[in-house]
Formats: structure tokens, sequence, C-alpha cells
């Protein structure tokens, strides 16, 4: 908070009362993505070949986990069919790199564009109603990937009559600057700098204004339309971003087995994923490649106990189910309290649209008034302003925060009665609301004026109307 | 034409068998606004069940098939302890993940359990044909209509007694329904049983019609969602006749389209997405209640 630039802060000290904005998650998450490197950077020099080799594989499906964060952890839209954009990128990655002789680095362009086709495609139809359409589409496409396309032999470089399996894919591993990565350690190397890469831009993303972007739709969806969201092309562009990522991280699984064939990619492993992305959070870059790692080497542990592979899914299906059990739909927020906010967005699945008052005008753009600045706190005030004018239209309709717990549990989520409470049973966090006598363009942090938590119990609801926020 | 009358009737026989099965996911779906993603496996478990009892422990076939009855009420009801209870206040979402979840611990018990994972299960009602003209229908294929009738209509009686007034309220809202005093745990106990037992017996039904393996089956569940989407999931007729259109036209393209196997596998997809444009489009009557989702 220091910021000797603006004097606005030194004439005007912050009052005692006053809160300053929560970082500390994001330390916390910059700390253990530091830890992960690490830890990352050590691991291929003291492993063994295999060893490497299950590393890698975890890393992978790490980066097809972490395009179900930014799927499902991001823009609250779950999907079944990572599996399926990973084969796509391994079959379609063949049929260029190996039988059209492109090498390994020139495809890369061409599945970016048709992992983007296929995400475009299949999402349009699913997501505007959110949730549970998007699951069914993806697992029928799923079925239709692993059935049909992936039975495809025009994408075969050889000949394969017919076998039972479907195509067999190919690939050979690449070379950079000249330095071979058929060893295992050198291409341990190389897909940790990858999966490291693909971490920290898409986690730039998620704490970009579209990231923001992408959780204010989650969490509220009327509150993103309210603010002058496209909420229907922010889930499309997230499900675009995820099918990318997955379908790159299919040709890397294509280079690291160096022979697939559909089994590799079945809708199994789509459960699989959806698996290690509750276990890891569901909003954590970090823990999905935690999660990918320790799947590769859970069956490795379950040998050493002498016990069949089947246990794994066993026990950590029962334990994922437990997990969410116990969060009650907010999981993760036994890992990490940055994914606490996906219990609303989660629950707020079903909520008809609240009737609007009249008299209540949805509130200013966010988009407008911040795509002039540039300063580096952009987005936190973007984040700001944008919790703050969710906040403002909860209230004003209905104030979810200012019912008691009472009430709350009378109305419970009854429709029809303004915000659904039951979609609110965590109180929102304290946001910072500027005051209008300030610029608000350097109002930012400076001047906070806390407009929540109003905890107060047994509110009339003619006080609701007293109350409102104000303008 | 007696090859068109033959697919037909063949394929509203399997038709008939995805219908009953998404009548169990579309209970489950109006009580609790869950997809049961572990519905496919529930199916796999009764086909390979009512093999195992009448295989090889020589129960008669008519026993075996009761007591897939029973077990899979057991199995909606474990279900229900699992999955419905201890999530029973979250979200509609984390619930159809958990039972995503569900679904692989079925699977992985399954695989540690069975010492073959693929069977041949055998036909509950003989494997003779009846004929009608020259038309040959197998006793099964009739056997398997008239069971779904049977619960179709259970559930048709069900709906006009006092609990089932309580689950239609349910339905329509559920908090309301909670106020109102109707006992919301019981009508999600009912429904998740039904939802077993459909499933179980459904895969016991239609496991003489193809290759029974743990994934085959399990994919069944692909066509049911789509047969229960085309009743927006909350209608239990039309989701019946979902499940007889995808069955029929899954017969009718095995039969004609012979060249295109794969066309069997795209159909899913196919009504999957035409249902969700078509209600894009707004021509579907249900949309209000889709759009509860």
């Amino acid at each position: 908070m220091s910021a000797p630039a603006r004097p606005r802060r030194q004439t005007a000290p912050r009052r005692p009362h006053q809160r300053a904005p929560q970082r500390a998650p994001i330390k916390a998450s910059s700390a253990a993505t530091v830890l992960l490197v690490g830890v990352l950077v050590v691991m291929p020099t003291q492993f063994s070949s295999k060893s490497n080799f299950l590393l890698v594989l975890g890393l992978i499906n790490g980066l097809t986990v972490m395009s179900l964060v930014v799927v499902t952890g991001l823009s609250g839209q779950p999907s079944l069919a990572q599996a399926s954009f990973m084969g796509i990128g391994g079959f379609f990655g063949h049929f260029l790199a190996e039988k059209h002789g492109w090498g390994f680095w020139a495809p890369i362009p061409l599945l970016v564009l048709l992992g983007l086709a296929v995400a475009l495609i299949i999402s349009i139809p699913a997501v505007r109603v959110r949730g549970l359409y998007l699951l069914i589409v993806t697992w029928s496409f799923g079925l239709v990937a692993d059935r049909v396309v992936f039975n495809w032999q025009w994408l075969a470089s050889t000949d394969q009559g017919g076998s039972n399996q479907g195509v067999t894919a190919t690939l050979s591993r690449p070379e950079v600057f000249g330095i071979s990565l058929v060893d295992d350690r050198r291409w341990a190397f190389f897909i940790i700098a990858v999966s490291v890469l693909a971490m920290l831009l898409v986690r730039n993303l998620a704490r970009s204004d579209a990231g923001f972007a992408l959780r204010l739709q989650r969490d509220s969806e009327e509150a993103a339309y309210s603010v002058g969201l496209n909420v229907r092309s922010l889930r499309v562009g997230a499900f675009m971003v995820g099918g990318v990522l997955a379908t790159l991280a299919g040709y890397l699984f294509l280079a690291h087995q160096s022979a697939v064939t559909r089994t590799d990619y079945s809708q199994f492993m789509s459960l699989n994923f959806m698996l290690m992305l509750i276990l890891g959070g569901v909003e954590s870059f970090v823990g999905a490649l935690v999660a990918g790692v320790g799947f590769a080497f859970a069956p490795e542990i379950l040998n050493a106990l002498n016990l069949s592979g089947s246990w794994q899914f066993f026990f950590l299906g029962l334990a994922g189910i437990a997990l969410l059990a116990v969060t009650e739909g907010g999981y993760g927020t036994v890992i990490s309290r940055r994914t606490g906010p996906l219990l609303r967005a989660l629950s707020g699945t079903d909520a008809a649209p609240a009737p609007r008052r009249p008299g209540t005008r949805p509130p200013a753009t966010v988009k407008s008034r911040t795509s002039s600045s540039s300063t580096p706190d952009r987005s936190r005030r973007t984040q700001l302003r944008a919790a703050s004018l969710v906040h403002l239209w909860e209230s004003a309709n209905g104030g979810a925060a200012e019912a008691s717990p009472r009430q709350r549990r009378i109305y419970g989520s009854v429709r029809g009665h303004g915000v659904e409470w039951g979609s609110l049973q965590t109180p929102p966090q304290p946001t910072a609301v500027h005051s209008e006598a300030e610029d608000p363009n350097s109002a930012g942090a400076s001047r906070p004026r806390r407009v929540y938590p109003t905890r107060r119990s047994h509110r009339s609801s003619s006080s609701n109307g007293a109350r409102r926020q104000p303008r | 034409m007696i090859k068109f009358l033959q697919l037909l009737t063949g394929g509203m026989a399997i038709g008939a068998a995805y219908g009953l099965m998404a009548m169990g996911l579309v209970m489950v779906y109006r009580a609790t606004r869950t997809v049961n993603f572990a519905h496919g496996m529930m199916a796999v478990i009764g086909a390979f069940a009512y093999t195992i009892l009448n295989v090889d422990h020589g129960v008669n076939a008519a026993l075996a098939f009761g007591a897939v009855f029973v077990l899979g009420t057991g199995l909606g009801l474990l279900t229900y302890a699992v999955v419905g209870y201890p999530l029973a206040r979250a979200a509609p979402l984390s619930r159809t993940i958990a039972t995503i979840l569900w679904m692989l611990v079925l699977q992985s018990f399954l695989a540690l359990v069975l010492t073959r994972t693929q069977r041949i299960v055998p036909p509950v009602f003989s494997s003779e044909r009846i004929n009608v003209g020259d038309l040959a229908i197998g006793r099964q294929q009739v056997g398997v209509v008239v069971i779904a009738a049977m619960l179709a209509a259970g559930l048709f009686v069900f709906f006009r007694s006092t609990m089932g007034t309580g689950a239609r309220a349910v339905a329509e809202n559920r908090e309301a329904a909670r106020i109102a005093g109707i006992p919301i745990v019981r009508i999600d106990m009912l429904s998740w049983a039904y939802a077993g037992m459909v499933a179980v017996v459904g895969g016991a039904l239609i496991g003489p019609f193809q290759i029974a393996d743990l994934t085959s089956l399990n994919l069944l569940l692909v066509r049911v969602l789509a047969a229960a989407l085309v009743g927006g999931l909350v209608s239990v007729p039309l989701s019946l006749a979902g499940g007889l259109l995808i069955g029929v036209s899954e017969q009718l393209l095995l039969g004609y389209v012979e060249s295109l196997p794969e066309l069997r596998e795209l159909l899913p997809f196919i009504v999957v997405m035409g249902v969700l444009v078509i209600r894009e489009l707004g021509l579907f009557s249900t949309r209000a209640k889709l759009g509860a989702a």
C-alpha cells in the first residue's frame, strides 16, 4: 500500500476501522508457485528415468486439469470432454506432424485453431444456462470423439486395417535449439518449463479483467449482466481457452508417450480429470499440477503396497465426494480460501432471475471505465469496483446480506423473492465502495468506505429500503 | 417393409429400455436438480448381477430378475446415502459432480470384484421368438416394453397419490415444498430408490441386446441422457418418447445405413445438440422449466 506518488493518501490517512484490501491469498498462492517450481526443478535431477516419465505424465495431466480450472473453476462450467480435446490434439497433431511431415512445431498453430473451433461449436448452445447442459453436451461429445473421430483411418500414417483399438498415432520428441529431447531428463525439464509457463499465463488470465469478469458472471450472473458483461461470450471464451489448453496438452502427451490409441483419451480419462480438479481445488492452478503429478504416481504407491490400481479411484473418488460434502459445494474452502466463491457460483445456478424493482437501474458498466486506464493496479480496481457494483445491485434487490439468519432460513431460496438467498449462505466479503466525492480513477484503494457486511439481525423488510446503499 | 417392421420392433424394445432408464434420471432431477451420472454404472451392475445370479449360481430367471429389483432399490438408496444426503444442501452442480465421482467409485469397485469384465447376459424372457405373420418378435423385446410400461404406469399412479403430489410439488419448487411441510427427505429417498431400480433393471434387460462390458454398458448413459433431455430432464412421458425415438432411429440407422456404423454413436450427440438448439430458438414448450436447471 505504499504509494508515495499519490499525495492524496498521505493527506487522508486511513481510518483505523478501515481494512486494507485483502492481498494475502495472492501472496500465499505466489509462495506455493515458487515452492512448486523449486521442487519441480530439483525433481528431474534426482529421479530415475521411470520417475521422470511419470513426472512428465503427471504434469501433462496437470495441464489438462488446468484447462478445467479455467472452464470449471473460473467460469463455473463443468466439462467432461477435456480428454477428447487432448485426443484431438494427439490425433490431428499426428496427422499433421508425422503423416504430412510438418515436424513438431509447425502443427501447433493449426491445433490451436482446431481446439478453438471445436470448443466454440460445442459450447455455443450449451452455455446460456449454466452448468448441467454443458456437462451433458461434453459427455456426449466425448462419446463421438472416442468412437468416431479417433477411429478415422485417414488420420493414421500407416494402414492399420480396422484394428479394434482404432488409430494409433505416433510422434517423436522435438529438438529445442538443436538439443534433442529424447532423453527423459531433458524432456522433463522441457515439460516443466512448458507447464510453469502455461500456469503463469493462465494465472495471468485469471487475474486480468477478463478473469475477474469470468468470476463475476460465475458468482452472480445477474450482476454480470447488470454491469454490462456479455456473459455468454465470456463462458464460450473460457471454454475455448480450456479447449486449446487441453488440445496442446494432448499433443504433448502424444510426444511423451510416442504412440497412443484412442483408449489413452477415453472418456474415463475425462472423469479422472474431474476428480483431479476436485482434489486439487477448483480454482487453484498449483493444485492442478500437484493433483496431476499425484495421480501419475498413485499407481506406483499402490503397487508398493501390493494393492490393485482400482483402489486409487475407489478411495480418491470417495475422498472427492467427502470433500464436496464437507465443504457443502464450496469445495476448496478446505484447500484454499480463494476457491470459496465457488460456493456461491455453484449454488446460484438455479436462481430464477430476480425481478428488478421499479426504480432500480443497473449500475454503469465496468468495462467502459477501466479501458482507458493502464496503471498496474487496474485489474485490482476493476475488481473492487465490480464487486461493489455486485453488492449494490444485490442490496437494491432485496439485500441478501441484510436478511437475518432466521429470515434466510424461512425464506430459503423461494423464487420470486428477490435474490435467491440460498445462494448466499456465506456473507459477502467486505467490499469497498468509492465515495462520490472522490475521483473514481484515483480513489481505488485510498479511501474505501465499507458498505458490507451488514450483519445486523432482525431487519424488517421495510427498513431494507431505508438502508439502501448510497448512490 | 418386413425389414422396416423388424427394425422398428427391435428399436422400440431398446428404446423402451432407454426410456425406462431415463425415467430414473428424470425422477432424481425433478426432486434434487441433480443429473445422476452414475446411472450407467448402475445399469452395468444390474446386467452383471443378473448374469452372475442366473448363470454362475443357477438361480432361475424370474427369481434372479426379482433380486435385481431389490438390488437396484438398495443401490439407489446407497447412492442417496453417499451422494444425495450428505450433499443435500450443496449446489446442484456439486451434487452432479459428486455423482460423477460416485460413478468412478462404482466402476473401480466392479473392477475389483469382478473376475470377468465381459459377459454374455442371458435374456430374462427366453430367447424364443413370436411370429406375427412374417414378423418375428423376440420375447425379450416384448418383455422389455411390458416392464417399461408397467414401471411408467407405476409412476403415473404414484404421482396421483399423496406422496406423489408431494413429489410434484418438490419438482416445482423444492424450498416452498419444504416450508409447506412436505417430507422432502422421504421424497428424495423414493426418487433415488426408483432411479436405482430402473437403472439396474434396465441394465439387466438391455444386456442381451449388446456387448456387456464395463465401458459399453456405462456409455448407455449417453443415450439415456439424450432421451431424458428430450423431456427437458423433467417430463416423464417425453423422456419415454425420447428413449423410443433414440432406440428406433438407432436401429433404423444400423439397418439401412450399414456403411456408416458411426452414425449410431453420433446419434445421442445430434439429439442433445438438436434439443439445445431448438430450445435456443424458443420452440420448446418446457423452456421455462429448462431454464431452472
